[in-house]
């Protein structure tokens, strides 16, 4: 049971209302584990639906690693919540998870986090010598030729 | 045609450009741009390429319901280099910006451009304060002729434009040498 893989690797398991919040279990966890997850996850045949990010450096200093896990059959959708500190690197599931490999080259190109052991991490969505990251916070997109000057944007 | 002494200018190259100012072309090529120009306007050759949404009203105006070819300007080129005009069918995002030049700059002149939709005229919907992933107007990478009002616009709009780019070269406007 996925339940019980997961008890030895999550600091926390919430079961939550699927009908107020689309998921069944939320969970906690040190980003070191994240490759432990996945593969327990794996090997209860679920399958990866997205990974996302959240800027939280202004309350919590971190960054925010979501993943949602979940399986054909019976619907059973699990989210983890890993937190990891600014400029250090998450782990990769790409070679577990085919599929997050995009996921993880949006993040870096997104946020900026990096993820180590990702077979090819570069920008996916910006220009390849694009400046920054757009999804900061703290992002400012300076003035460049593609804006146009009449201060609507 | 004036006659050009030809000793008298023969020292100083620059003499003749003045005199050639002064009598104007040796010869004239009106009439073989005007036939030229009525040619291009009755074959425009567009590029296949879309953006986005857009690009499906434009395939839409290419097949049989509206049918591009009537006016000769159904050929749609897998090439650059054999293409007259560039329809800009969609939102062109940042990273898109680059590859539509290098296509641009591979159109052999004469060459059109046509900016269909919201998206290419000034960013449309995609324009805000803040935004970080368009180009706001397809007038920031290429010189446009003919702008399409609409989101999307109907194929009829797109034939309209195609009939003012029409208008506008056989009117034999020099334009994007």
């Amino acid at each position: 049971m996925i339940a019980d893989k997961l008890s030895l690797l999550v600091l926390d398991a919430t079961e939550v209302k699927y009908d107020a919040r689309g998921f069944h279990v939320q969970h906690t966890a040190s980003p070191n584990i994240l490759p432990q997850i996945a593969d327990a996850f794996l090997s209860e045949n679920f399958h990866l639906e997205m990974i996302t990010c959240q800027d939280r450096r202004e309350n919590d200093n971190a960054f925010r690693l979501i993943y949602q896990f979940n399986q054909y059959g019976t619907p059973q959708r699990h989210v983890i919540h890993a937190d990891i500190v600014p400029d250090t690197a998450a782990p990769s599931i790409a070679t577990i998870f085919p599929a997050a490999d995009w996921y993880e080259r949006e993040i870096f190109d997104m946020y900026g986090v990096t993820f180590d052991g990702h077979p090819d991490l570069k920008r996916i969505l910006m220009e390849e010598d694009y400046f920054g990251h757009p999804l900061l916070k703290d992002f400012v997109d300076p003035p460049n030729p593609y804006r146009s000057e009449d201060g609507a944007s | 045609m004036a006659q050009i002494e030809l000793p008298l200018v023969a020292d100083n190259p620059k003499d003749i450009e003045e005199l050639r100012e002064e009598i104007g072309p040796l010869v004239h090529m009106d009439l073989l741009e005007n036939l030229l120009n009525h040619a291009r306007s009755r074959s425009l050759w567009p590029l296949t390429f879309g953006l986005a949404c857009c690009a499906i009203e434009m395939m839409a105006a290419g097949a049989a319901r509206f049918d591009l070819d009537r006016i000769g300007a159904g050929v749609f080129r897998p090439s650059a280099r054999q293409a007259d005009v560039m329809i800009l069918a969609g939102t062109i995002s940042r990273k898109m910006a680059t590859p539509i030049k290098t296509l641009w700059d591979q159109m052999p002149s004469p060459k059109w451009a046509i900016a269909m939709g919201g998206c290419t005229i000034d960013g449309g919907p995609f324009k805000y304060p803040g935004q970080y992933a368009i180009v706001e107007g397809a007038d920031k990478i290429v010189p446009v002729d003919v702008y399409v009002p609409g989101c999307p616009p109907r194929p009829e709009a797109l034939f309209a434009a195609l009939f003012k780019l029409e208008e506008k070269i056989r009117a034999g406007k020099k334009f994007n040498k």
